[in-house]
C-alpha cells in the first residue's frame, strides 16, 4: 500500500468523528427535556 | 464570547491585539465582518491563487515571473499586516503574487516526482475541510491551553527554520528539515499537524470578529490569515510527500 494513503487516515477519522459528534449533538437537542419548569402562581 | 477575548493565535497576521486596533478606528464602520463574507471573499481569493498558479505552473520557462511573485507577495504581506485598511486591495494582490510562487514550486516538484502536487492539494483541501467539520461540530475547541499550545509549536518551527536559514549562507543546514529519514519525516509530520492546527486558530480569529462586529474590511483581512496557514500547510505537505516518495 503507498504511504501516502495513509495520511488520509487521520483526515478521514476526524472527519467521521466529527460527523457522529453533530449528529449526537442534534439528537440531544431534539430530544425533550426530561425537566421542566413551570411558573407557579400564588396561591396555586 | 468570552472565549474567544484573550486570543492568541501563532499566525502573524492574526495577532491578539488586531480587532481592538481595528474595532477602536471604526467610528464610521457601517457593515460588519460576517463569517459568509470571509468565506466569499476566501473564494475568490483563492480562485486568483489558482489562475495565477496555472500560468507558471504551464510554462516552466516563466520562473522570473515567479521570482517577481515573490517579492510582490512579501511587499503585500507586509502591507496587508500593517494597514488592514487596505486589505480589499493588497490581499488579492498577495494571492495572485502566492500563486504564481506556488505554481513554480510544484510543477519543480511534480517534474521529480509526478503526480505529487495533485495529491497535496487535495490534501491540503481534505484537511480544510476536516478540520472545519471538527471546529464546527466542537470536536476542537480554540481553548486558551489549545491556543498557547499551538503559538509555542510554531513558533519553535519559525526559530528552527529561521537558524537553518542562517545556516545556509554557511553552507550547512539543520539535517533533520531536509532529510528523508524517518526522523526527517517525522519531522514533516509534526510540522504539517501545527500547521493544520493553526487552521483552528484561523476559524476562531473569523468567529471572534463576527461576534464582535469588527469592520467589514477585517473580512479581507481574516483572508489573509487563512490564505497564509492554507499556503503554508500546502507547502508542508508536498515537502512531506516528496521525503515519502524520495524513500522508493
Amino acid at each position: 500500500m503507498k504511504t501516502e494513503f495513509l495520511l488520509w487516515l487521520p483526515i478521514v477519522l476526524l472527519a467521521l468523528a466529527s460527523i457522529v459528534k453533530m449528529l449526537a449533538n442534534s439528537e440531544r437537542s431534539s430530544r425533550k427535556p426530561w425537566i421542566r419548569i413551570e411558573e407557579i402562581k400564588e396561591n396555586e | 464570547m468570552s472565549r474567544h477575548l484573550s486570543m492568541r493565535t501563532a499566525n502573524p497576521a492574526l495577532q491578539s491585539d488586531t480587532f481592538k486596533k481595528a474595532l477602536s478606528g471604526s467610528a464610521t464602520a457601517g457593515e460588519v465582518m460576517t463569517v459568509n463574507g470571509v468565506v466569499n471573499k476566501t473564494g475568490f481569493a483563492l480562485l486568483l491563487l489558482i489562475i495565477s498558479a496555472s500560468i507558471t505552473w504551464a510554462d516552466p520557462a516563466l520562473s522570473g515571473l515567479a521570482i517577481i511573485g515573490m517579492v510582490t507577495g512579501i511587499i503585500a504581506a507586509i502591507a496587508t499586516i500593517f494597514k488592514p485598511t487596505i486589505a480589499h486591495i493588497t490581499v488579492p494582490i498577495y494571492a495572485i503574487s502566492q500563486g504564481l510562487v506556488l505554481g513554480m514550486i510544484s510543477q519543480k516538484f511534480n517534474q521529480q516526482y509526478p503526480g505529487i502536487a495533485v495529491q497535496a492539494i487535495f490534501l491540503t483541501f481534505g484537511t480544510l475541510g476536516s478540520l472545519l467539520l471538527a471546529y464546527m461540530s466542537g470536536l476542537i475547541k480554540a481553548t486558551e491551553n489549545f491556543k498557547l499550545g499551538v503559538f509555542a509549536a510554531t513558533g519553535a518551527i519559525g526559530v528552527l527554520y529561521l537558524i537553518n536559514f542562517i545556516m545556509s549562507f554557511f553552507g550547512t543546514g539543520i539535517g533533520v528539515i531536509h532529510s528523508n529519514s524517518t526522523m526527517g519525516i517525522l519531522f514533516s509530520l509534526g510540522v504539517v499537524v501545527i500547521a493544520a492546527l493553526n487552521l483552528v486558530l484561523d476559524f476562531d480569529f473569523i468567529e471572534e470578529g463576527a461576534e464582535i462586529g469588527a469592520p467589514k474590511y477585517m473580512e479581507w483581512y481574516a483572508t489573509f490569515g487563512l490564505l497564509v496557514t492554507l499556503i503554508w500547510l500546502y507547502i508542508e505537505i508536498l515537502r512531506l510527500l516528496a521525503k515519502l516518495n524520495s524513500r522508493r
